[in-house]
């Protein structure tokens, strides 16, 4: 909001010093899309965001390459381990000071009383760390068998857990690198799913107006009437609990766009019965365009900025939905795996209290959804270059 | 109109300067604005959009809002010199909750505005708003603001005032709510009213009652009238002085048979050449301003005209701020053409 | 006024009809129904219902007929005998299981509401006022993560911080030593030293959520032609302010009294089921994880007509707010 409010309240000066936009002879002949990316290129923080939902969609791209392990792999002889801490340099070694980048390995002790196993980083156990380490083999973009991971300990059987295990000793890094492709591709594919139902409806609705446009919007109402979050809850306990996994994460995946696409119908309706009335439109259907055309042609891309910047607000709300829905054990279930099917694993104090970096999910979540949002914020006030 | 005390000085704005700070840098639309409103009489502020007409209007009372920021100078009201209830003051340096701001704000000064559909709170009566402004000024109870809004409706020809009074002003057509801002304005028997451009929203009759209206009202109740405008011919029809600003700078000002008969500055002229005449400009293509108000941001060096100006002097009017000319009789023309050789060329 | 009403009432019952459809699809949608539930419930306990038993419970249960005599029969039963079916899990009527519940959780709900709004009324106000100020600022990014976490995420948060400071987690309403004692001052205190934990995790991302709503709305006004017009005819500022763009942006809080309502009924599902609070959320979310379906549909069929009564009122509060709806005029 703080940035949004940054950029949009110029305008409040009485608009007779505002509008002076002559003279800049760049800016006059500058086309739309580069206005905007102008204008957007002024949002730091939305850069930021954008550079690092870049940096995601790499993740999600190079997935198995990224994660150190395999999302199946389990080590059994360390669970709830704590998150170990990337060195350069060894002190302690046994040659004194030595340069090498590695992490401590770990001790365990065990209570007596209550039995349980607690680690700790021991420096006197140095686990060598590479880059392009071989371990375990896997299909790079489910085509090209491979072996190599980005980073990983140099003997595969070391321990090499940066962020910390999970209760059933799984790697946290590694599964969260999946789970960000699950959580992230659920965002996107559900919003464009919303978003084709949206649009198609909306433009049909706002385009032709009349009878069409009331039987659309009765029933966009309708949607809307249901109270949303018992309607997921109810749709998703309804499937059966033995379905495959890849059925599942579509059919979840369906139920979030179908709740929320009502939202993007509006907005597009909107636009294009402000637009209907624009003179631009007019004017092409009077030289003859097909309604079709006038519709896709001219309509569409004069506010395609703006519907970017919809879809970018909408996926924040479908991300915290999967989350919150997987998290209930209502949405994606294990072995699927996504940032709310791992913070489940979080949900007992008695094992919180010791391991808080199972919350680590939970931060990439609050970073994903704000990335999405300042994203949409900084594209929402692009999208209208000419208006200050 | 034309009593011989009222040429006395109402109302003075003295090296007015109001900046808009927005992301691309600070925008100067008031740069050094002197004026003067003599009681009883009509000022008409006329200039291109953009050139700091409403910014200036709206400094007197300090309604500049952020980003805006009044920079300097001084407006002096000598309304309270002149009816012998005060002394004279400066509005700009008055605190926030002084008293006497809060009087000079609809009750020595009235103001409307440009829209007045959109001056009207959607959610309250014409009439709520109207009475809430009475109580505030003359601090009666409810039952007689109540009458006394009746009245002041009917003064301001609204037909069937005691029903419209409970109107809301979506309820209302464009001139009937211009009328409401009017009444509003005028409850508390103000000294000066401030139009800002009243009339350019209204359709060209409508615009022609409310100019009659105002005329009337002023007559009747004896006070100037501060009347920012673009329109040349409105300013014909109701000026007594008439002031011409361009780029957030008086660049003229004088009588309005002076200004119409014998305009000295070059915008002025040019201003003047581009309105239709009857008759005359049958056939012909009206002559324009060449090219548009140049950004505030990017203000010309020298005079900030020269871009545009036919009588530029290259060498000097590109280079050098222009002087203000004082001519006989008081009239002024802020260009290099009069300067030293007062009158020769005119 | 009344034909606005009729048609809205009119409207209303059909979208209710829509989403009892939707609902009874989602109660029918697992394999089995409640009989063969039942049986399998007896099967596990030795037992046998026999043939003549199994029929006799399908006509009771309307589960006889086809699909549409099934929805018919369960709609009527509903509308005309307020009977919302039999829960398997809790051996008892919907309705005892949600009636046991219901106080708790709108006594939760409606405190915390409450707080919520005394709290960010004045934030969001003073937000708005003195806007890019560095109080605004602060506000602003708190709000914004705020939104950003999910409500489970807070309330993991928090208890993770309760137990390594105190080194428990408060959970339900009262402590063992009071929750079957009668009413008393001691119990009253106790119940306030529990309650307020769900009103901070609660709070924390409904207030993040109203700030915001009031900001944005009050910063859409102040900057109106009618204020300026007012600030110029001499009305004080704080007048001004409530009188005239504040009046303005709490109208649109009046809309979202729609989904406010079945929020109250339900209360926050995720932290009831973390802090052990007796609302029907977690009720709900055990009844869909064990597909308890009749309980499950009952509670979400209770929840819409919620919700479309929530509605209706907001509807009915905004046209009495504002003259624009009441006269049929277009915003």
């Amino acid at each position: 909001m703080t940035l949004k409010e940054k950029q949009d309240r110029p305008d409040e000066a009485p608009a007779e010093t505002g509008r002076a936009e002559t003279g800049d002879g760049e800016r006059a002949t500058a086309s739309q899309r580069q206005l905007v990316w102008w204008a957007f290129k002024k949002h730091r923080l939305a850069l930021v965001s954008a550079w690092l939902l870049g940096a995601m969609l790499i993740v999600i791209v190079l997935c198995e390459f990224i994660a150190p392990f395999d999302d199946r792999h389990r080590d059994s002889e360390y669970t709830t381990a704590p998150p170990q801490v990337l060195k350069l340099w060894d002190t302690d070694g046994p040659e004194g000071f030595q340069w090498g980048l590695h992490v401590d390995g770990y001790t365990s002790t065990q209570d007596p009383r209550s039995l349980r196993i607690t680690y700790e980083p021991d420096p006197a156990d140095r686990v060598d760390i590479g880059f392009f380490v071989k371990g375990e083999e896997y299909k790079l973009f489910g085509l090209i068998p491979w072996d190599r991971h980005l980073l990983g300990p140099e003997d595969p059987d070391d321990p090499m857990y940066l962020l910390g295990t999970t209760t059933d000793g799984q790697d946290l890094l590694s599964q969260l690198v999946y789970a960000t492709r699950v959580s992230m591709s659920v965002g996107i594919i559900g919003v464009l799913l919303a978003f084709l139902l949206g649009i198609v409806l909306g433009a049909v609705s706002g385009y032709f107006g009349g009878w069409v446009d009331n039987v659309i919007q009765r029933v966009i109402e309708l949607f809307m009437a249901v109270p949303a979050i018992p309607l997921w809850l109810g749709l998703a306990a309804a499937l059966p609990p033995d379905m495959g996994s890849v059925t599942r994460y579509f059919i979840i995946t369906t139920i979030l766009a179908l709740v929320a696409w009502t939202g993007l119908a509006r907005e597009v309706r909107g636009r294009f019965l402000a637009l209907r009335s624009e003179e631009f439109v007019t004017s092409a259907l009077l030289d003859g365009s097909s309604r079709g055309r006038v519709m896709f042609r001219h309509m569409l891309p004069s506010f395609s900025s703006h519907i970017i910047a919809a879809l970018s607000l909408s996926i924040p709300t479908m991300i915290l939905a999967e989350t919150s829905l997987s998290w209930l054990g209502l949405g994606l279930r294990p072995p699927a795996i996504s940032w709310g099917v791992q913070l489940q694993d979080a949900s007992k104090w008695s094992v919180l209290s010791g391991a808080p970096w199972l919350l680590i999910p939970g931060l990439v979540v609050v970073i994903a959804v704000l990335a999405f949002n300042f994203v949409g914020d900084g594209l929402r006030d692009a999208a209208d270059p000419y208006k200050h | 109109m034309t009593e011989p005390h009222s040429a006395q000085p109402l109302l003075e704005i003295s090296g007015l300067k109001t900046a808009f700070d927005t992301h691309d840098g600070k925008v100067r639309a008031v740069d050094g604005v002197d004026l003067t409103v003599h009681a009883g009489k009509t000022l008409c502020v006329v200039g291109e959009s953009g050139c700091g007409k409403s910014v200036t209007a709206r400094s007197v009372l300090r309604l500049v809002e952020a980003p805006g920021r009044i920079e300097g100078g001084t407006v002096t009201w000598h309304g309270d010199l002149l009816d012998g209830t005060g002394e004279s003051f400066d509005v700009l340096s008055l605190n926030n909750d002084d008293e006497r701001l809060q009087r000079l704000r609809g009750g020595d000064v009235g103001m409307i505005f440009q829209e007045p559909a959109a001056s009207l709170l959607p959610l309250r009566t014409v009439g709520a708003q109207l009475i809430e402004t009475l109580r505030i000024h003359t601090g009666m109870d409810k039952k007689a603001a109540r009458k006394r809004a009746i009245e002041l409706l009917d003064e301001v020809g609204i037909p069937g005032p005691a029903e419209r009074v409970d109107a809301y002003p979506f309820q209302l057509s464009g001139g009937m709510c211009q009328r409401v801002m009017i009444a509003i304005a005028l409850c508390a028997k103000p000294s000066l009213l401030i139009a800002d451009e009243p009339t350019t929203a209204l359709d060209v009759t409508t615009q022609a009652r409310i100019l009659d209206l105002i005329r009337s009202l002023q007559a009747e109740h004896r006070m100037a009238v501060m009347f920012i405008t673009h329109d040349l011919g409105v300013v014909a029809e109701i000026a007594d002085e008439v002031a011409v600003m361009y780029l957030g700078e008086v660049v003229e000002r004088a009588g309005v048979e002076e200004i119409f008969a014998d305009p000295k500055h070059p915008y002025t002229r040019q201003l003047l050449r581009s309105v239709p005449v009857l008759g005359r400009d049958r056939g012909r293509d009206l002559p324009t301003i060449p090219g548009t108000v140049p950004n505030p941001l990017h203000r010309p060096k020298g005079c900030s005209f020269h871009p545009r100006c036919a009588e530029a002097i290259a060498g000097r009017c590109d280079l050098d701020e222009p002087p203000e000319v004082v001519f006989d009789g008081g009239r002024t023309a802020r260009c290099v053409l009069y300067d030293q050789t007062e009158g020769d060329r005119a | 006024m009344v034909r606005f009403l009729g048609r809205r009432a009119v409207y209303m019952a059909a979208t209710l009809l829509a989403i009892s459809l939707v609902v009874f699809v989602i109660v029918s949608l697992p394999p089995g129904d409640f009989v063969t539930a039942l049986e399998a419930r007896y099967a596990v306990q030795g037992q046998r219902l026999t043939l003549a038993e199994v029929a006799d419970l399908r006509v009771r249960y309307g589960l006889d007929g086809n699909i549409l005599q099934q929805y018919w029969h369960w709609f009527t039963q509903i509308v005309l005998h307020g009977d919302l079916g039999m829960s398997f899990e809790h051996q008892k009527p919907v309705r005892e299981v949600i009636g046991s519940r219901l106080g708790a959780t709108l006594g939760i709900s409606v405190i915390t509401l409450l707080v919520s709004w005394g709290i960010a009324f004045p934030i969001g106000v003073y937000s708005a006022v003195r806007q890019r100020s560095v109080g605004d600022y602060a506000v602003t990014t708190v709000g914004f993560l705020g939104l950003a976490t999910p409500n489970f995420l807070i309330a993991l948060i928090f208890i993770y911080f309760s137990v390594s400071w105190f080194g428990s987690v408060p959970s339900g309403l009262c402590s063992p030593e009071w929750c079957d004692a009668s009413w008393n001052l001691g119990k009253l205190l106790d119940l306030f030293g529990h309650l307020w934990i769900p009103m901070i995790v609660i709070g924390t991302a409904g207030v993040a959520g109203l700030v915001r709503i009031i900001r944005n709305n009050l910063l859409d006004e102040l900057h109106r032609p009618y204020v300026t017009a007012a600030r110029a005819r001499g009305v004080p500022e704080r007048q001004l302010l409530r009188r005239y763009p504040l009046r303005v942006a709490l109208n649109p809080f009046v809309s979202t009294i729609g989904w406010v309502l079945p929020l109250l009924l339900v209360g926050d599902i995720v932290v009831g089921q973390i802090l052990g609070l007796p609302t029907l959320g977690p009720i709900l979310l055990g009844a869909l994880k064990s597909q308890d379906m009749y309980l499950a549909g009952s509670i979400i069929m209770v929840l819409s007509v919620v919700t479309v009564i929530g509605t209706l009122i907001s509807d009915m509060l905004l046209g009495w707010l504002d003259p624009r709806i009441r006269l049929g005029h277009q915003r």
